[in-house]
């Protein structure tokens, strides 16, 4: 019911803004990659930016790879275990373009970026000191997202979008796995990745708070309306 | 770890350097409104003003007169892939017969410039509540406007359509302060005499392709959803 109700209001929005919106010379829709997640998580990203208002566009990413995860002991005193984790994850979110009344509009521009996240991780892993080993299959992981970002443009097609958030791993991304560890689950793509003080954070109040910067770089899907030169007339 | 900070920081850095602050304002006619889903506009001498305060950026009249071909280009293109059919006057492209633009196009021109800075245009304080532009670019509805001499209404004959428009861009470096630029733009409508639609936008980067492309697409689709035809009640 919610999901319909959501996708009602979204339709209406998006019908009453894109007649208004211009999107960068008429093309709102961008295809991005992170460059940053190819070395650090052996994984890709691919996030479509669709351009819905003036200054709010909506952003659909998905991501894979796989990287060493953390397994948390109920007792921060001791070791923590690893496991190596492969994950699909899906990540809506939207951004609001910052300006005042700005003569630039999305997707353009200074933009705060707000995002919830699922998805499914897959792995093998070894418990503290030599402990048991545990096997993941399937395992749903929850996050989100507040981050800022500045996208550039360039040569009229080529998008690029750095971008700092802060991440949070509510108790959607905890689960045990045993009766003793649990799985702190959601870094799709981290790549400064402070997860220290995540790992305290899930322990002490089973919320996570981390850190992501991000560089994505991608393009512009063209508009097909033909351009015209001049007509120069006296 | 300490790659990992630094690598962080330096996307932050990256981030509050872009950061660019700009303003737009729109001014509209209550008369504005064609009729017509096609609206066609004719541009009078299209113009790129540069003011310098450093002695190290002369530029010269070659490379304004390119920046402007530039400019018409960027123009016309938006306006093309809008649904705006643009015709140019411009000065460049003069040849020595053509006094009609002495005669009639320059005087319109100036009339345009004094009529729309010497009638300061009273508006609806009412249609411009707020600074939001998540659905609308903030405007203001003109309820007293500029007029020019009606002396050029036979223009719309030759020309086929009603509506005169001056663009420009002012790039303005100062020697303290922060480098600006500005697109401006006003419409007349030559048969009612009232300039109907005035707009400028500032912005603090250089008014080249990338910065300058989006803003006047922008101009020319609010312009075009401006000029659509009411629902009569």
């Amino acid at each position: 019911m919610k999901v319909y109700f959501l996708s009602i209001i979204l339709f209406i929005t998006t019908a009453l803004g894109i007649a208004q919106t211009s999107g960068y010379r008429g093309s709102r829709i961008a295809i991005k990659s992170d460059l940053v997640q190819i070395p650090l998580h052996k994984g890709f990203t691919v996030e479509g930016e669709f351009v819905v208002l003036r200054r709010i566009s909506l952003t659909f990413e998905y991501g894979q790879g796989s990287y060493n995860g953390g397994l948390l002991s109920e007792n921060p005193s001791t070791e923590t275990g690893e496991f190596d984790i492969t994950r699909r994850s899906f990540e809506f979110g939207a951004k609001l373009y910052y300006g005042g009344s700005g003569a630039f509009q999305a997707p353009r521009g200074f933009y705060f970026n707000f995002r919830y996240g699922f998805g499914y991780v897959e792995g093998v892993g070894r418990a503290p000191y030599g402990g048991a080993k545990f096997a993941l299959s399937n395992f749903p992981i929850h996050g989100g997202r507040l981050g800022v970002g500045y996208q550039f443009v360039f040569a009229r097609y080529i998008v690029v979008d750095p971008s700092v958030s802060v991440t949070f791993r509510g108790l959607g991304a905890k689960a045990k796995t045993s009766e003793f560890y649990e799985f702190s689950g959601f870094r799709t793509t981290y790549a400064g990745d402070f997860t220290g003080w995540g790992r305290n954070g899930v322990y002490d109040s089973f919320i996570s708070i981390g850190f992501v910067a991000q560089l994505r770089v991608g393009f512009l899907i063209p508009t097909f309306k033909k351009a015209k030169k001049p007509n120069y007339v006296i | 770890m300490k790659n990992k900070i630094f690598l962080s920081l330096f996307f932050l850095s990256f981030l509050v350097a872009g950061c660019n602050k700009s303003y737009v304002y729109v001014q509209k006619s209550v008369n504005l409104d064609t009729g017509k889903k096609e609206v066609s506009i004719v541009s009078l001498n299209p113009s790129y003003v540069l003011y310098s305060e450093k002695k190290s950026n002369k530029k010269t009249y070659e490379t304004i007169a390119k920046r402007e071909e530039k400019f018409n280009a960027l123009l016309s293109a938006s306006a093309s892939q809008v649904g705006v059919d643009l015709k140019i006057i411009d000065t460049d492209h003069l040849t020595e017969n053509d006094v009609f633009y002495f005669e009639r196009i320059a005087q319109l021109e100036r009339n345009i410039f004094t009529s729309y800075f010497t009638q300061n245009p009273k508006t609806d304080a009412r249609s411009s509540k707020g600074r939001r532009t998540y659905f609308k670019i903030p405007e203001t509805e003109m309820t007293v406007v500029p007029k020019i001499s009606s002396e050029f209404s036979e223009l719309s004959e030759r020309y086929g359509t009603k509506y005169f428009a001056v663009h420009g861009i002012i790039r303005a470096i100062p020697e303290k302060e922060k480098k600006w630029s500005m697109y401006y733009k006003i419409v007349v409508d030559i048969i009612s005499t009232e300039i109907v639609y005035a707009e400028i936008r500032k912005f603090f980067s250089e008014p080249n392709a990338d910065n300058l492309g989006p803003i006047v697409y922008d101009s020319f689709k609010v312009f075009k959803n401006s000029s659509q035809p009411k629902k009569k009640k």
